[in-house]
């Protein structure tokens, strides 16, 4: 039996405390044996120094410092269970929120299969449920994408090609996909590339995860009608990519939080749209980790303007 | 030949909300509705015999849109099967208190037993 997994593991402090992802001192089983080791110890320190001095000034101000040296422990491990509690309750947040945004589009899948082996649906209908079967495998395919990427991120575990690609060619296959969602919202989308743009380095499919969220967020909370401007240039040596819409914007007090991992704008449960809260998250990491540059600008009521930077390959 | 019965569908979901309609179509006559505003002025102008409501919904939520109408006195007994997949006690109980009897979890039900759902109601 490995001696890791033995019945002594708990008494290992340092493992079980990395074992949770915590220093030291935010781990609750390390700062219980100090508390105790300070009480023994403490004890033991005053019954000396009682005998040798028997001054009871002396023991008030022992026992003061050691009461103020538990608080300040007792502070810690209070602290430490709180920082539990709470990963508990985002844990548990984070469930509710990943289920409903999965089982939206496998519902979607299992009535509309059900829907085919129903006697009596013809060809015409067959092929629009195909349709509908197919953005929704899609739909849930990238939630699932998100996920992963978000862990890998998270834990350092991020696989990148560097390549030099178009990003005007990539922008057009995005685009393409996206083409019924920008339709049914009578969006209107300006697209302008400047001739001389050189090729960006970089992996060709994590920058299309990033484009396809920002397109994604421009869809989703522009005003009906609205439109979308698309734009990229050279900037020194480096390919500057732009996205504005006409939306909802983004409260200024939300600004500094947006591009945190599972973070959800007031905006967008206001306007309750769907969404897992990692689209931002993962275009600012997965711009970063490229050796690019990640930004936005958004004023709430009038819009909001996102922006990366790749190095380029001239 | 009587006149079909009237539903309507609020759910945002256009590929869900089309095969919903498909499914109930043969039997009743259908109104689709994308949002919670749309949904809630669709249900004042039509008086359907039946509301299919989604709770998670663009513009008005679910719950909104049935408080406004359980305050109208032509719609406050117009029965409305909830159907959602957020799965939570407070918006079962919240839904209850306005006075929803019928709340389905989308993923947990076959389409042909939401339909039966819907028939038996309005029988």
């Amino acid at each position: 039996m490995n001696e890791k997994d033995g019945f002594l593991s708990p008494l290992n402090i340092k493992a079980e405390c990395e074992k949770y992802e915590l220093s030291l001192f935010e781990c609750p089983q390390f700062l219980f044996i100090l508390m105790g080791s300070v009480i023994i110890a403490s004890i033991i320190a005053t019954y000396f120094v009682a005998k040798k001095y028997a001054d009871i000034e002396l023991a008030a101000l022992i026992a003061l410092a050691i009461t103020a040296f538990l608080f300040i422990i007792g502070f810690f491990i209070t602290r430490a269970f709180e920082k539990l509690a709470e990963a508990s309750k985002m844990k548990s947040e984070f469930i509710s929120i990943v289920s409903h945004h999965l089982r939206e589009p496998v519902s979607a899948i299992k009535w509309g299969l059900e829907l085919l082996e129903k006697e009596g649906t013809n060809e015409e209908e067959k092929r629009s449920i195909y349709g509908r079967l197919k953005s929704q495998n899609q739909k849930l395919l990238r939630a699932l994408n998100d996920l992963n990427e978000a862990n890998n991120v998270q834990n350092k575990k991020t696989r990148f090609e560097r390549k030099p690609f178009s990003l005007e060619k990539l922008t057009q296959v995005v685009l393409n996909d996206f083409s019924s969602q920008t339709e049914a919202a009578n969006l209107s989308l300006n697209f302008k590339f400047s001739p001389d743009l050189p090729p960006a380095i970089g992996d060709y499919k994590k920058t299309q995860m990033v484009i396809e969220h920002l397109l994604n967020n421009a869809v989703t909370y522009n005003q009906p009608g609205g439109n979308i401007d698309i734009t990229a240039e050279k900037s020194g040596n480096r390919v500057l990519w732009r996205i504005e819409d006409q939306g909802v914007g983004i409260p200024e007090n939300e600004l500094s939080k947006i591009s945190g991992k599972f973070f959800r704008s007031k905006n967008a449960y206001r306007y309750q749209k769907p969404g897992l809260g990692l689209g931002l998250y993962l275009s600012k990491e997965l711009i970063g980790l490229q050796n690019g540059k990640f930004g936005f600008h958004s004023t709430e009521g009038k819009g909001s303007s996102f922006w990366f930077t790749l190095p380029t390959a001239l | 030949m009587a006149e079909k019965k009237k539903i309507v569908i609020v759910e945002d979901d256009t590929d869900l909300q089309k095969t919903l309609t498909k499914s109930l179509s043969s039997d009743f006559a259908v109104f689709e509705a994308s949002d919670g505003e749309t949904g809630e002025r669709m249900i004042e102008e039509t008086k359907p015999d039946l509301i299919i409501l989604d709770l998670i919904l663009p513009q008005k939520s679910g719950f909104d849109v049935l408080k406004s109408i359980r305050e109208k006195s032509d719609l406050k007994n117009t029965p409305v099967v909830v159907l959602t997949n957020l799965e939570e006690k407070n918006a079962v109980e919240k839904t209850l208190m306005l006075g929803v009897k019928i709340y389905l979890v989308k993923a947990l039900y076959a389409l042909e037993e939401i339909v039966e759902i819907v028939k038996n109601t309005l029988k």
